[in-house]
């Protein structure tokens, strides 16, 4: 805590702002947020979108692997639920893509819950592999529902009273809206009864289970505040998106979202998954981009084909070895140097 | 009322006008964003040099890289050439391409990312694109962005995109054309068809094929999912399971890899029936994957002439090619039906860019492509030195270049024989076939 700072409630204790730092913090990013358009041009303003896509998602599964502990590989396939929604609701009942988000996210919090069923019985490896067939069900089943490979989500759909949400300055605006608002609730779940019940089974289900927690339940929130997330994240893509299929929500995908959540920070909901995002969607798109083309010209073309998954295994491995607790916990650990430097303590 | 919550009301007000105010920002920022002298990427006219900035779209590691690879080396060869030998508009100003290319490995959504990469990123007025996933997604985007598409997929979905071209007939009027070439051979023939029923590229001619193979007499036995990805193994449980109907022809709408574990398998099931590859299923690679196996069991469309045959058919077009080729560093067996397939793409953008006028160019940018593409519907045919089977005309309401194909044959002896061209039969409207299902 920093000197002369003193905390007389708990609701002051509780609050999301509790230093002067935060509130700069706040004013620093909404700021920043809030005029991205100014200064990212078009491609980099595409990134922002794609970056809090992908943020909701991983936030989803931060709730269900980082908070309650429960291993899905199937987080890209609850993804699919809702972007399939979106596009059918959109393509085959001339539904508006942009109102039907919400519906993404019901429709995969249902999915979710199913998918939370194992979990009742199973725990560790098994409920992964649970996880694994259930998203390799679910790839298939949109496989069939997409034949060609895509479905299109026609232009049209994606407009309110005139305005094109399918991409550039309002799309951005409406992704940064839902984000503020699920980033929001999710960390307060994080800090409410139910987030110290998820924490409480992740730590030990058994002893929860005895102190009075509904396991039952609480898994099945977890995976369903989960889905929900992962829902409203695949609405948003398949409105971002020109079209949908299978291949957008594959096994790949799920460990990406995995390692996005165990390289930022399993457990911290908010700014654990932010960092993920940042290194693994982000960092990695930019890079790749100029590292590719660099890689093929040597006439590497394997290495470039792979690099990301050899990356992204290699991150993986390092962080679960040396770095559990993420990114976060890094940060953390300069931030605590920072303060009290040039002194050792 | 908390101060707190008023603070908040106060910071959502200012994010509502925040918003508004940029995203009307936004909307003049990209109705300029289209104009042409931005699009056109750094025009120079002044010094009578415009640059134009163009995408390239390639499969170099994914499942359709065993055609991509070769592909790719075509237009990279393409670009270099007629950059050196000089691109002049028709007002004799000079244009260079600048190209970006980007491997997208066959994923519709990698593809979807490049896009947005080549347009916002780098403002490019024309894509030499690939597969058909992706192609068929973005058709609809590229004309909203005025972007032309000349892309390796000949989807018939595709002929009327307006700013989506080919310098070939779909594949379905190919297959068409070659379906009609089997039943002249095998008349009533029993007819299987193997392809991947996962992958839109293998399953886009397959409802004209249907359609004429009614109209042609043909006895259909049955689709079988053929993987893109096949390995000898399943191949053969796949044509195991087709044998079972005992086909006299079979159709296999894959890429080169799998039609050629296919006929293989025929030969060790023992199914005597003749394959017939689409234009990427088969090319002169064949005689050393297939070996004896695919003598006298295989055949494939081409809309285009093998180079090896070009000579003796006088396609000229061939003397361009191979000159690009050693410019660029590739020797003469680099040369293939992938590599002419890559370098036509360029060669009919570069064509096009020399039917515009400088001006045009750089402020319509791809809206000026298409117009000199579609110039050719009532006007001078596009033309590859004979490398084509026809002439390539576009028309505003249907971009189907022509329909004409050639059938290239595994004979007997072990060594190719290219027939034709011919026309896909008048009976059946095979794009229309397609487009409805």
């Amino acid at each position: 805590m920093p000197a002369g700072v003193f905390k007389e409630t708990y609701r002051a204790d509780m609050a999301h702002l509790r230093y002067p730092i935060h509130w700069a913090g706040l004013v620093l990013g909404a700021g920043l947020a809030l005029t991205a358009p100014l200064y990212l041009q078009g491609y980099y303003l595409d990134q922002a979108i794609l970056f809090m896509i992908f943020l909701i998602a991983a936030v989803g599964l931060n709730i269900t692997l980082g908070l309650a502990g429960l291993i899905s590989l199937a987080h890209a396939a609850l993804m699919g639920a809702g972007a399939y929604t979106v596009a059918m609701l959109a393509l085959k009942a001339g539904f508006n893509a942009v109102l039907a988000i919400p519906l993404a996210g019901v429709a995969a919090a249902v999915l979710g819950f199913i998918l939370s069923l194992p979990s009742f019985k199973l725990k560790g490896y098994y409920l992964a592999m649970a996880s694994l067939a259930a998203q390799f069900i679910l790839e298939y089943f949109y496989s069939l529902l997409a034949p060609e490979q895509y479905i299109t989500v026609p232009f049209e759909t994606k407009e309110i009273a005139g305005v094109f949400f399918g991409e550039g300055v309002p799309l951005y605006y409406l992704a940064l809206a839902i984000t503020v608002l699920l980033l929001l609730a999710a960390g307060n779940l994080a800090r409410s009864s139910l987030g110290r019940a998820m924490k409480a089974v992740r730590d030990n289900d058994v002893a929860a289970e005895i102190v009075g927690i509904n396991v039952t339940r609480t898994k099945a929130l977890a995976f369903t505040i989960g889905g929900f997330y992962a829902g409203i994240a695949g609405g948003l893509y398949a409105l971002y998106s020109a079209g949908i299929g299978w291949e957008g929500f594959t096994l790949l995908v799920s460990i990406e979202l995995l390692g996005m959540v165990l390289i930022g920070g399993p457990g911290r909901v908010v700014w654990g998954s932010m960092l993920g995002v940042l290194v693994l969607k982000t960092g990695w798109t930019n890079l790749e981009s100029s590292l590719s083309p660099l890689l093929m010209d040597m006439g590497l073309d394997i290495i470039a084909s792979t690099a990301k998954y050899i990356v992204l295994g290699t991150l993986i491995a390092v962080f679960i070895i040396l770095e559990p607790e993420g990114l976060i916990a890094v940060l953390r650990r300069v931030k605590e140097y920072l303060r009290l430097w040039p002194y050792s303590y | 009322m908390d101060s707190r919550v008023l603070a908040g009301i106060a910071v959502l007000v200012i994010i509502v006008i925040a918003a508004g105010f940029l995203m009307m920002r936004g909307g003049e920022e990209a109705a300029t964003g289209t104009t042409a002298t931005e699009a056109a990427g750094g025009a120079e006219a002044g010094g009578k040099e415009i640059t134009i900035k163009v995408g390239l779209l390639v499969d170099e590691t994914g499942p359709t890289s065993d055609v991509g690879k070769g592909y790719a080396m075509g237009a990279e060869a393409a670009f270099k050439y007629f950059n050196d030998k000089g691109i002049y508009t028709k007002d004799g100003v000079r244009v260079k391409i600048e190209y970006i290319k980007r491997d997208y490995a066959y994923k519709p959504d990698q593809a979807e990312a490049f896009y947005k990469e080549f347009r916002d990123k780098y403002g490019v007025i024309a894509i030499i694109g690939w597969g058909t996933a992706d192609t068929e997604k973005l058709a609809d985007t590229v004309a909203r962005d005025k972007i032309v598409y000349i892309s390796a997929s000949y989807s018939a979905k595709l002929t009327i995109k307006p700013y989506n071209f080919f310098p070939a007939p779909d594949y379905s009027t190919q297959a068409c054309a070659g379906i009609a070439w089997a039943a002249e051979q095998k008349p009533g023939a029993k007819l299987a068809l193997l392809y991947d029923h996962k992958v839109a590229y293998s399953r886009s001619p397959i409802p004209a094929i249907k359609a004429v193979a009614e109209a042609l007499g043909l006895q259909l036995v049955g689709d079988f999912d053929l993987s893109l990805k096949a390995t000898e193994a399943s191949a053969e449980r796949v044509v195991s399971d087709a044998a079972t109907k005992n086909p006299d022809v079979l159709w296999c709408g894959n890429t080169i890899s799998s039609c050629s574990l296919a006929v293989k398998a025929m030969a060790k099931v023992g199914l005597d029936g003749m394959l017939l590859a689409n234009v990427w299923g088969f090319d002169e690679r064949v005689v050393d994957l297939v070996g004896d196996a695919g003598k006298g069991r295989m055949a494939g469309v081409t809309p285009f002439v093998y180079p090896m045959f070009a000579k003796d058919m006088g396609a000229k077009g061939i003397d361009t090619v191979m000159e690009a080729a050693k410019a660029a560093g590739f020797s003469e067996n680099d040369v293939n039906l992938r590599f002419v397939q890559g370098f036509l793409n360029v060669w009919l953008l570069v064509q096009a860019i020399e039917r515009t006028d400088s001006t045009a160019l750089q402020e319509k940018g791809g809206e000026a492509l298409k117009a000199a593409l579609e110039s050719s519907c009532n006007g001078e045919p596009f033309k590859f030195g004979g490398l084509t089977a026809d002439d390539v005309r576009f028309c505003p309401d249907s971009h189907l270049a022509h329909k004409k194909v050639y059938v290239v044959v595994f004979s007997d002896a072990g060594s190719l024989e290219i027939q034709g061209p011919y026309e896909a039969p008048s009976q059946v409207d095979c794009v229309k076939a397609t487009i409805q299902g």
